[in-house]
C-alpha cells in the first residue's frame, strides 16, 4: 500500500496535534476562521466570563455545612478593580468567624469563589472529602470550615490573624481560561497572618477533572500540610 | 509650573507634577487602585489644562523620580540629546502637541524631537492627545531594525509567532509554529514563552526553533522568553539565540522585582553581541506593559502611563530589535475594560515610537476583563493604521500556556489584507517562494501546516 | 534539584558479554504548582566495558564463576560498588537464555547487579531493548515511516518494528554468526538444528555442510548469502520469505509483518558489516564461526535491498545500552507506601479493568466488586500457590474521571476482594494507570484489615500488562520509586 507524501504528512500532523492543546488545523475561509471554530472559541470565552460573574450554589455549601462570610468586595466590579478589597473580611464576617470557629486549629480549611464560582461547584465534592481522608491518614485535625464570598488569596492572612491556625488551606476558584472555567487552586500557608509573602505560601493549581485530579490533589494537600507542621515552615523553604 | 486652576467656578489644586501627570490620564482602573486617579472628569480636564501649560524644562527639572534615586532615571537623563533639548525646552506641552500634529512635521522630525525628550515629556505629550492624535502622529514614524532579518518598513506589518506550549513540549510547539508559518506569521520573531526556566528546557527550544529556521531558510529570528540569566547560561552552553529577551519596568525597584538591573543588562548585551547567532545590530526583545510597577509595589505613586514611558527610556539605551507592550494581560485592576485597553495600546505604541523604538503590541485580554475578541480586532485595525511594527499571533487567538487571548494567525492575515499591509520584505519573498502568499494575499495552499513538516 | 541514579545493564549473549554503567537523570517535570511528577530526562553512558567472549563450560553451560569474576574486575575498573547501583537489568540473550544454568547465573549476579537488578530474557524484550539502544527507536520519532531494528548476534536475529516511538511488532529468527562454527581449516564443528531444518526444507536451495566435514569458502559464502537474503526479505515483510523461513522462527512463525521504511542493523554481526569482507576460509573463521562472512553478505544484501538498510552507530552494544538505560520507569510521584515494604521483586501482574461508570451508584458498586473479585480470584489461582509476597500486583485501569464517590466504591471493592482468605496475610500491591494512587491508598486505609493496611503499596501512572513481572525499588527520594516492568512484549 503506497501512500502519497501529502497524506503521510497529514497523518503525522494529526499525530503531532495530540501533543498540544493549541487550536490547530482549524481551516479558514479567506483569512477568517470557519464558523464552527469561531463559535467554539466564543463559547469557551462565554463559559469563562460566566464563571467569573457566577455565584457558588447554595447546595454546594450546604452539603459540607459551610457557613458564608464576605470580604469587603462590595460588588463584582469593585472586586475585579480592587483586589485588596477581597483580602480583608467585612467587619461582620470577621465577627462571625471569631464567634463560630475553633481557635488555633491544626488545619483551617477555607473555601472561596475567587474568580470562578464554577470551580467550587464542580470540584469541592471531590477535593474536600479526599483532603479530609488525607488529614486523617496523616494524623491531623481540622478546625471549623467556612466559605468566603469575594475572596482573594491574601484573605488567608486576615483569617490567620483572627483564628491563628497552625496551617490554613484555601480552596479558591482560579481565573478561568478558555480550556476550562472550573479550575481550582489550593493555597497553603504555615501560620498565616499579616506580613506573609507569596513566597511563604504553597499552591497546587489547575485542579479540575481534566487537569490535576481533584481527589489526588486533596490527598496530596494533606501530606503537604503534615510536612509544614513537622518543619514549622511553608513556601519556598519547605523541603518536600 | 502652575498647579492650580479654576474651571467652571471650581478650583482644582494639584500637589506636584507627579500628581498632575496622574490625574491628567484618561481613566484606568490602575490609577484608582494606586489611589492617584482624578476624582471626576472635570478634575481630569483641569489636570490636562495645567499640564498643557507646563514647559518641557519644568518636566525635566521636577522629574517625579530624580536620577540620584533611580538608575532608570539616570539612563533616561543620559539618553537626552542636549542640543535637541535646548531647542525645545521652552515649549509648553500644548505647543509640542501642536507641532507634532502639524502636516509639515514628518516622522524623521518626530524621531529627532524624541531624542531630545525625557520619557516623562513624552508621557505628558501622550496625555494631551486623543486616540486619533495618537494614531496619526505614530503613523508618521518609521523605525527599521535588523537582527537576522529587517522589519519595520512603512506599509508592512510583521508578526511574532508565539507557539507556546503548556509543558514546553517541542513537537507540540513545532505544530503550532508550522501553523503560524502557513498563515504568513513569524517575520518579527519566533518567540516562545517557556513554562520551565531551566537551562535545559531553554536550550531545547532554542535549538528546535533554530532548526526550523535553518531547514526552511526562513528570514526571521528566534527567541525564548526566559529570564535573561537563564538565556545567558543557555547561550554560553552553545544554544543558538538570535537575540535576548527581558521584561522591563520603569523603575530600578521594579526591575529588581524582575531580577535585573542596568549592569546585568549591559553584561547580557555584551554576551549577545559576542555569541548571538544573528548578524544585525539589534539584539534585544523587550516586553513592557502598564501596571507592572504597581503590581510589584515599585511605583512611587507615579501613574502607569508615565512609568510605561520610562520603560521605553530604558529600552532605547539598548537599541532593541523589537519592543512589545503586553497591553491587556495584567488584568482588570489595571485596565478594566476594552475602552481602557484600546487607549493604553495606542498610548504605548505612540510613546514607544517617539522614543525611536520598534514598537509592537500584544493586543490581548484576560477572561476577567470586560473585553472580548471583537474589541481586540478593533484595536488591531487601529494599531495597524498607526503603523505598529508587529503584533503577536497565537493559534485561534487562544494561548494555551499563558491562558489569555491575543490576535489569531487569521486576524493578522485579515488585517494585512484589509489595510494592504505586507509582511517584512524578506519574509514576504520567502512566503511567495513557499507558495503561501501571492501579491500580498494568502494563496489556496495557505493555512495548511503540513507543508512545513520535515 | 535533579537526582542522578546509577543503572547497570548486563548483556550475556550467546557469544559475547558486555556491561554498561549509565546514569539516569531524574527530573521533576511538573511545575511548582502541579502535583509532583518525576521523569527520567537524560541517560548518560558513563562506562562501557569491552566486548568479552561469553565464558562457557562446554556447549551449553555458562561459566558462572568466570562471569562473576569478570564483572568484579569490571566494577573495580569503573570504581563502582554494588550498593551504588539503583536499577538496571541483566539480559541473558539469544540461545544463552535456554542454557541450563541461566537461573543459577541470575542468582549469582544479584549481588553485583546492586540492590535492584533483575534477570530476564525473552526474545521480544530483547528485540525491543536492542531497538531502543541502537537508535532506531529514536529515529522512529523523527520520521513518518516504520523503522525496524535487526539485532544480529551469535544465535538469533531479533527484530523490533517502531512507528513514531511505538513498538508495533517483533520477530526473532534463528540467524546468527555462531550458528555454524568452524576451525581455521574450514572443518564444520557445529551447525545449529534450526539451520539444518531450514536447509532440509529448502528443497536443495540452501546447502548446509555437514558437521565434521571440511567445507569451502564458496559453500560458506552461498550459505551466508542465503541467510542474509532470507533475513532481509523476512524483515521487509515479504510473504513468500516468511513462508520459506518457517523453520527459522523462534516461537510462533509470523504470517505477516509491517513493511518497514528503514532497517537498522545492530548486534555483533551488525558491527562487522563495515569491516572488509573475508576472502578465505581462514579469514572467515577468525572468531571460529561464520560471523564475519555473514556480516559481509548482509552488507551486500543491504546494498541490493530496495529499503534503506543501515548499520546502527551503536551496533555492538545496542542491547546492553537498551538494558542499562531503557528498562526503568518512575512511578507517579503521588503514591501511598507503607514503611518498610519496598523493595519488591519479580511480582507477576494481574490486570483489573474497572467497568465504565454505571449511572446508578449501587449498580456501579456491584460492577466494581465483581471486577475486583474476578481479577483477584484469577491472581490467587495463578500465583498464590507459589507462595510469593505479594503473590501478584493488581494493575488497575480506571477509564474516565474518577470522582471521590467512585473512588470510595472502588476502594470498597478492592478491600472486599483482598479480604479473601488466601490474601489476608499478604502485601497489597496496586498499580494504577491514572493519577490516583495516593487518594486510593488513603481510602483503602480505613477499609483493609490491619496487616494489609500496614503493608499497602499503591503506585500510579504505570500500566504493566497481564503476565508482566514488575520490580519496585526503594524510594529514591520521598515518594519517588523506580519501577522495572519486565514485559512479555507480545503475549504468548
Amino acid at each position: 500500500m503506497e501512500t502519497s507524501g501529502t497524506n503521510r504528512g497529514a497523518d503525522r500532523f494529526r499525530e503531532w496535534m495530540k501533543f498540544t492543546p493549541a487550536r490547530l488545523d482549524v481551516g479558514r475561509t479567506g483569512t477568517r476562521p470557519l464558523t464552527t471554530e469561531m463559535l467554539k472559541f466564543r463559547l469557551d470565552h462565554a463559559a469563562a466570563v460566566d464563571a467569573v460573574y457566577g455565584e457558588v450554589r447554595e447546595e454546594t455549601l450546604a452539603e459540607f455545612g459551610l457557613f458564608t462570610v464576605e470580604t469587603q468586595y462590595r460588588d463584582k466590579e469593585f472586586y475585579l478593580k480592587r483586589p485588596d478589597s477581597g483580602r480583608v473580611l467585612s467587619e461582620e464576617g470577621a465577627r462571625d468567624i471569631v464567634r463560630r470557629c475553633m481557635r488555633r486549629p491544626q488545619v483551617q480549611i477555607v473555601v472561596s469563589d475567587g474568580l470562578s464560582a464554577k470551580a467550587i461547584d464542580d470540584n469541592l465534592a471531590d477535593v474536600l472529602p479526599a483532603l479530609r481522608d488525607s488529614l486523617a491518614a496523616n494524623g491531623l485535625t481540622e478546625g471549623t470550615p467556612f466559605f468566603v464570598k469575594g475572596g482573594r488569596v491574601g484573605v488567608m492572612d486576615d483569617i490567620g490573624r483572627l483564628l491563628e491556625p497552625e496551617t490554613l488551606v484555601l480552596l479558591i476558584g482560579e481565573r478561568p481560561g478558555l480550556a476550562t472555567a472550573s479550575s481550582m487552586s489550593a493555597y497553603m500557608c504555615y501560620r498565616p497572618g499579616p506580613g506573609r509573602k507569596d513566597s511563604d505560601r504553597m499552591v497546587v493549581s489547575n485542579i479540575h477533572a481534566g487537569g490535576t485530579p481533584p481527589t489526588e490533589a486533596g490527598a496530596h494537600i494533606g501530606a503537604l500540610l503534615r510536612k509544614m507542621i513537622e518543619q514549622k515552615v511553608s513556601g519556598v523553604r519547605l523541603e518536600v | 509650573m502652575k498647579l492650580h486652576t479654576t474651571l467652571r467656578g471650581k478650583e482644582y489644586r494639584f500637589r506636584d507634577l507627579k500628581d498632575l501627570l496622574a490625574k491628567a490620564n484618561e481613566e484606568r482602573s490602575g490609577d484608582g487602585l494606586a489611589g492617584i486617579a482624578a476624582a471626576d472628569m472635570t478634575e481630569r480636564i483641569a489636570a490636562k489644562s495645567l499640564l498643557a501649560d507646563c514647559l518641557l524644562s519644568d518636566i525635566r527639572n521636577f522629574a517625579p523620580l530624580p536620577p540620584e534615586k533611580d538608575e532608570v532615571s539616570r539612563v533616561i537623563e543620559e539618553g537626552v540629546d542636549e542640543e535637541v533639548y535646548a531647542s525645545i525646552k521652552g515649549w509648553s506641552v500644548a505647543e509640542l502637541r501642536e507641532y507634532v500634529l502639524r502636516t509639515e512635521t514628518d516622522g524623521n522630525e518626530l524621531l529627532r524631537l524624541g531624542r531630545g525628550m525625557t520619557s516623562e515629556m513624552i508621557a505628558a505629550l501622550c496625555k494631551l492627545m486623543s486616540n486619533l492624535d495618537l494614531i496619526q502622529a505614530a503613523a508618521k514614524i518609521e523605525v527599521i531594525t535588523t537582527c537576522r532579518a529587517s522589519i519595520g518598513y512603512r506599509g508592512t506589518l510583521a508578526s511574532r509567532a508565539q507557539p507556546n506550549h503548556p509543558t514546553d513540549h517541542v513537537v507540540g510547539m513545532k505544530a503550532s509554529l508550522f501553523e503560524a508559518l502557513a498563515y504568513g506569521i513569524g517575520d518579527a520573531v519566533i518567540g516562545i514563552n517557556p513554562v520551565s526556566d531551566t537551562t535545559e528546557a531553554i536550550k531545547a527550544l532554542l535549538h528546535a526553533t533554530q532548526e526550523v529556521i535553518a531547514h526552511w531558510d526562513i528570514p526571521t529570528q528566534n527567541c525564548v522568553l526566559a529570564h535573561v540569566t537563564t538565556q545567558m547560561r543557555a547561550i554560553k552552553e552553545g544554544a543558538p539565540a538570535d537575540m535576548l529577551f527581558q521584561s522591563l519596568a520603569g523603575t530600578e525597584e521594579g526591575n529588581r522585582g524582575f531580577g535585573v538591573d542596568v549592569a546585568l543588562l549591559k553584561e547580557a548585551d555584551a554576551l549577545i553581541r559576542e555569541m548571538g547567532t544573528a548578524d544585525g545590530p539589534n539584539r534585544w526583545y523587550f516586553e513592557t506593559g502598564q501596571g507592572s510597577e504597581l503590581s510589584s509595589d515599585a511605583h512611587f505613586g507615579i501613574d502607569q502611563v508615565t512609568l510605561e514611558a520610562r520603560c521605553y527610556g530604558l529600552a532605547r539605551r539598548f537599541n532593541p530589535f523589537i519592543v512589545n507592550t503586553v497591553v491587556g494581560f495584567i488584568g482588570p485592576e489595571y485596565l478594566y475594560d476594552s475602552k481602557q485597553v484600546i487607549r493604553a495600546g495606542l498610548e504605548d505604541h505612540f510613546m514607544g515610537k517617539m522614543h525611536g523604538l520598534p514598537m509592537g503590541v500584544d493586543i490581548c485580554y484576560t477572561n476577567h476583563m470586560k473585553a472580548d475578541q471583537n474589541d481586540m480586532e478593533l484595536l488591531g485595525i487601529l494599531l495597524a493604521t498607526a503603523g505598529v511594527n508587529f503584533m503577536i499571533g497565537v493559534p485561534m487567538a487562544d494561548d494555551c500556556m499563558l491562558n489569555y487571548q491575543s490576535m489569531s494567525y487569521h486576524d493578522i492575515a485579515a488585517i494585512r489584507e484589509t489595510l494592504g499591509k505586507r509582511p517584512a520584505p524578506a519574509f514576504e519573498r520567502w512566503l511567495e517562494k513557499s507558495g503561501i502568499l501571492a501579491e500580498g494575499r494568502l494563496t489556496a495552499a495557505a493555512g495548511d501546516a503540513r507543508r512545513f513538516l520535515f | 534539584m535533579d537526582e542522578w541514579m546509577n543503572s547497570v545493564g548486563i548483556d550475556l549473549g550467546t557469544s559475547t558479554t558486555k556491561w554498561l554503567l549509565s546514569r539516569l537523570r531524574l527530573t521533576r517535570t511538573s511545575g511548582g504548582f502541579a502535583l509532583p511528577r518525576y521523569e527520567i530526562t537524560e541517560r548518560k553512558i558513563e562506562y562501557a566495558s569491552p566486548v568479552y567472549p561469553t565464558p562457557l563450560l562446554g556447549e551449553d553451560r555458562i561459566d558462572v564463576a568466570s562471569v562473576v569474576a569478570l564483572l568484579e574486575a569490571e566494577y573495580a575498573r569503573a570504581g563502582l560498588r554494588p550498593e551504588d547501583v539503583r536499577t538496571g537489568a541483566v539480559i541473558v540473550t539469544g540461545e544463552t537464555a535456554t542454557k541450563r544454568n541461566a537461573e543459577e547465573l541470575t542468582r549469582a549476579l544479584a549481588r553485583h547487579a546492586g540492590q535492584f537488578v533483575v534477570a530476564t530474557a525473552g526474545a521480544d524484550l530483547e528485540s525491543m531493548l536492542a531497538g531502543k539502544g541502537s537508535g532506531a527507536f529514536r529515529r522512529s520519532l523523527e520520521t513518518d515511516g516504520v523503522v525496524a531494528n535487526v539485532d544480529i548476534g551469535g544465535g538469533t536475529a531479533n527484530t523490533a518494528y517502531f512507528r513514531r516511538g511505538a513498538l508495533i511488532a517483533t520477530v526473532t529468527l534463528h540467524i546468527g554468526g555462531r550458528l555454524v562454527r568452524l576451525d581455521e581449516r574450514g572443518r564444520v564443528l557445529y551447525a545449529a538444528a534450526a539451520l539444518r531444518r531450514w536447509a532440509a526444507e529448502s528443497g536443495g536451495g540452501v546447502r548446509l555442510p555437514e558437521e565434521g566435514t571440511r567445507t569451502t569458502f564458496d559453500t560458506l559464502r552461498q550459505l551466508c548469502r542465503a541467510m542474509a537474503d532470507i533475513l532481509l526479505r523476512c524483515v521487509s515483510g515479504e510473504p513468500a520469505a516468511l513462508l520459506a523461513a518457517r523453520p527459522l522462527f523462534v516461537g510462533v512463525p509470523a504470517n505477516a509483518l509491517p513493511a518497514p521504511d528503514e532497517i537498522w542493523v545492530s548486534g555483533g554481526v551488525g558491527a562487522l558489516m563495515e569491516k572488509s569482507p573475508p576472502e578465505t576460509v581462514g579469514d572467515t573463521a577468525r572468531h571460529g564461526d561464520i560471523g564475519p562472512l555473514l556480516a559481509a553478505e548482509l552488507a551486500k544484501a543491504a546494498d541490493a535491498c530496495p529499503i534503506t538498510v543501515r548499520p546502527s552507530p551503536a551496533a555492538a552494544r545496542a542491547t546492553v545500552i537498551g538494558a542499562g538505560t531503557q528498562t526503568t520507569e518512575i512511578g507517579g510521584a503521588t503514591m501511598y507506601c507503607s514503611p518498610g515494604v519496598l523493595p519488591l521483586r519479580d511480582v507477576p501482574v494481574v490486570v483489573c479493568e474497572a467497568p465504565p461508570e454505571a449511572g446508578d451508584a449501587a449498580e456501579d458498586a456491584r460492577l466494581l466488586r465483581e471486577a475486583a473479585a474476578a481479577a483477584v480470584r484469577e491472581g490467587i489461582a495463578a500465583y498464590a500457590g507459589a507462595g510469593g509476597d505479594p503473590p501478584f500486583a493488581l494493575s488497575l485501569r480506571v477509564a474516565g474521571y474518577c470522582s471521590y464517590r467512585r473512588l470510595q466504591r472502588l476502594a470498597d471493592a478492592l478491600a472486599a476482594a483482598y479480604g479473601s482468605e488466601a490474601l489476608r496475610a499478604t502485601t497489597p500491591l496496586l498499580v494504577c494507570e491514572s493519577d490516583m494512587a495516593k487518594s486510593l491508598g488513603y481510602a483503602l486505609l480505613g477499609k483493609l484489615g490491619e496487616r494489609q493496611r500496614n503493608r499497602l503499596v499503591c503506585l500510579d501512572q504505570l500500566s504493566p500488562r497481564e503476565g508482566d513481572y514488575i520490580d519496585v525499588g526503594e524510594p529514591i527520594k520521598e515518594e519517588v520509586v523506580p519501577v522495572v516492568v519486565k514485559s512479555l512484549v507480545f503475549g504468548e
